[in-house]
């Protein structure tokens, strides 16, 4: 059974094939006129009739950031239309990439996991310059070509620091608890600022120098949970024993330090410790 | 890193500047609107202006006195009817233009924003919603339009109590540490010690970690209304401190000196006392004959500078307290200079000599029989906090 009607539209475009087919959305790549190839998303929004549908607000506001936006650090949104009948569509730019979930072993050198956590920087500098926090940064959120170049995406719960309020229905903040800050967690809203990102960077980066274990991982240190234990501070610093990790020990630890203020206040900072990390290796 | 040493102004500045301008003492001035009205800011040479912070002192939000008036933006003034928390959100901006106009207009080195004196009672929360509200946010707006190119400095008061108590120290440092566009702090701790010499060691190691916290964020630090403890939070790398004349531009007390201001009555002139820096404390006056008949290489101990010689002449008899503070600028800011000169690792090796020299001094002296009273008795208080610090740093082994 088809969980989106979607005939009525792929038909419009050349070579539609589909990629990801879900509860209320389905994604096909497709050849645009104008841009080339394109991801072509098609789902249902939330509504009386749908009430387990994509919630609207949360689409445009992704479609609003991702409009400001052009750089090659996010897919390129060509357009967006909410339609009468309950369903909207999204035409993006076409990523060829894998999930870094997915590809974690493809990043096995310090050198390579520090280039990716710069570029991973650079593209968030882009939205924080515009006062936006990513909110939900985690391996699944970031796609990696085939080049190794990481795009973001889903900034369906990024937050406007200019914004004043936000609504969220979960217990936590709008996060995935495994990849949030302490202040995200516990959500408190007036602490969430760029930092925030800080923190899930802080954690990936951990991650991929553990071969893809997450660092919280009561598996590793003990706790109850890794929510828990991120607000706990319980985190495996062991990693750093390794002498080839010793050197990003403090970019780490100050990425994951429990309060904001112990964190990077500008990304200026934090790219200038990368760059002298660069440099201390050639 | 190094750092400077400006005046704190207040009552009889005249005396700061001469030491600044005529004697090298010191690196620049915060100047102090409480006691110099706007014309003579006005009329203060370049050379100053360039070198100077405007300490905004909008403390009390309610009460200025005359000086205060001429400046013509305070809150009391633009708000019709005088200062209400609930008018005053709608003249905040008129508040903040007329300020960095003036501070523009008048070439200070840094652009600050002013501050309100918020009771700990308060919660954390609602002292930052409120700070940012009647302040921070007006005054940023503003800058947003002026596009300045000064160094913008934000205005801090911590209540001993935010000092001491971790999670409001935190809570502070996120929220200060996170306002985007400023290049540096004013920090004016209130310890209110029964002491002249602040002697709580949590109080003191806590406002290290605090100093320390903001100058790892690379936050310009500016540490203002400080007394001798000035030596001790260099080990925490600010970029300047204060050094100053009355224990009122030493020491920060809201309900000593701002609470009631417009209703000051005329100050009683203290007591003289001169400061002693192998000693690191003030001493009174009256003793300082007898220790130098007493002390061997007395002169040597106070200082050897031109105030010295004139305050251990036998003729000399104390009708000011100029002299002693004039004394107090050469030989504090002289301090305070060879320890910023030093590396940070080693100001604490050099401190910690000074200090525990200074033990053994007062040890000596009431060996000799000489009561001083209270004299000296932060300093086992000091060496308690500098090595609490030091061993966070790993600089103690």
């Amino acid at each position: 059974m088809q969980s989106v009607e979607y005939t009525d539209i792929i038909t419009q475009y050349n070579n539609a094939s589909l990629v990801y087919e879900g509860g209320q959305r389905v994604v096909f790549k497709a050849d645009h006129p104008v841009f080339g190839k394109i991801a072509l998303k098609i789902g249902q929004y939330r509504s009386a009739q749908v009430p387990d549908g994509w919630d609207i607000e949360r689409i445009e506001r992704e479609i609003g950031i991702l409009q400001q936006i052009d750089s090659e650090y996010y897919p390129k949104n060509y357009g967006f239309e909410k339609l009468p009948d309950g369903r909207y569509i999204i035409i993006e730019e076409y990523v060829d990439s894998t999930p870094l979930s997915r590809c974690m072993g493809r990043f096995n050198t310090s050198a390579s996991i520090m280039d990716l956590t710069k570029n991973l920087i650079t593209g968030l500098n882009i939205i924080w310059d515009k006062n936006i926090v990513h909110r939900d940064l985690k391996p699944d959120n970031i796609l990696i070509t085939p080049n190794g170049f990481p795009k973001i995406i889903d900034l369906g719960i990024a937050r406007s620091l200019d914004r004043t309020t936000i609504t969220h229905p979960l217990a936590f903040g709008p996060c995935t608890p495994d990849y949030a800050a302490p202040e995200l967690l516990i959500y408190n809203k007036k602490l969430i600022d760029k930092r925030t990102d800080q923190y899930s960077l802080g954690i990936i980066l951990v991650q991929l120098l553990l071969e893809g274990k997450h660092p919280f991982d009561p598996v590793l240190v003990g706790g109850p949970s890794i929510p828990d234990n991120i607000l706990s501070d319980n985190w495996f610093k062991a990693v750093f024993a390794k002498k080839e990790f010793s050197s990003i020990s403090p970019i780490a630890k100050k990425l994951l330090g429990f309060q904001q203020y112990q964190r990077y206040r500008t990304s200026g900072m934090l790219l200038g410790e990368i760059n002298s990390w660069m440099e201390a290796q050639i | 890193m190094n750092f400077e040493v400006y005046h704190q102004l207040g009552h009889n500045s005249v005396w700061n500047l001469e030491s600044l301008q005529n004697e090298g003492c010191g690196d620049g001035v915060i100047l102090s609107p409480r006691n110099m009205e706007r014309s003579k800011v006005e009329k203060l040479p370049l050379t100053i202006k360039n070198k100077a912070m405007f300490d905004p002192q909008f403390f009390n939000p309610h009460r200025i006195n005359e000086q205060m008036t001429s400046y013509g933006f305070y809150p009391q003034s633009v708000t019709p009817g005088g200062y209400n928390t609930k008018q005053f959100p709608a003249f905040s901006s008129i508040c903040a233009e007329k300020c960095i106009k003036f501070q523009e207009e008048n070439a200070f080195k840094f652009l600050t924003i002013p501050t309100q004196y918020i009771k700990s009672s308060t919660p954390i929360d609602t002292l930052i919603d409120h700070q940012n509200k009647y302040f921070i946010n007006p005054f940023l707006e503003i800058l947003k339009k002026a596009n300045s190119n000064k160094e913008l400095i934000v205005q801090i008061i911590l209540t001993r109590e935010m000092i001491k108590n971790p999670e409001s120290s935190s809570q502070l440092l996120n929220w200060i540490t996170g306002i985007d566009g400023i290049k540096g702090v004013y920090l004016i701790t209130e310890s209110k010690s029964d002491n002249k010499q602040i002697n709580d060691p949590d109080y003191l190691y806590s406002l290290l970690n605090i100093v320390n916290a903001l100058s790892e964020n690379e936050l310009i630090t500016i540490l203002g209304y400080q007394n001798t403890e000035a030596m001790l939070l260099s080990l925490a790398n600010p970029s300047i401190v204060t050094i100053g004349t009355y224990f009122n531009v030493r020491s920060f007390d809201y309900s000593r000196d701002y609470e009631n201001m417009g209703e000051e009555k005329d100050m009683k002139q203290p007591k003289p006392r001169v400061y002693i820096p192998s000693l690191l404390d003030w001493i009174d006056f009256v003793f300082i004959q007898a220790m130098n008949r007493k002390i061997p290489n007395f002169k040597k101990l106070l200082g050897e500078n031109k105030y010295t010689d004139e305050m251990l002449s036998p003729s000399y008899k104390i009708s000011s307290i100029k002299t002693p503070y004039k004394h107090f600028f050469v030989e504090g800011s002289k301090q305070l200079r060879n320890i910023g000169s030093l590396k940070i690792e080693d100001r604490y090796v050099e401190l910690n000599s000074i200090m525990e020299s200074a033990v053994d001094r007062f040890t000596a002296l009431e060996e000799i029989g000489f009561v001083l009273g209270g004299c000296g008795s932060h300093l086992p208080s000091w060496l308690t906090a500098a090595n609490l610090f030091a061993a966070d740093q790993g600089w103690r082994k």
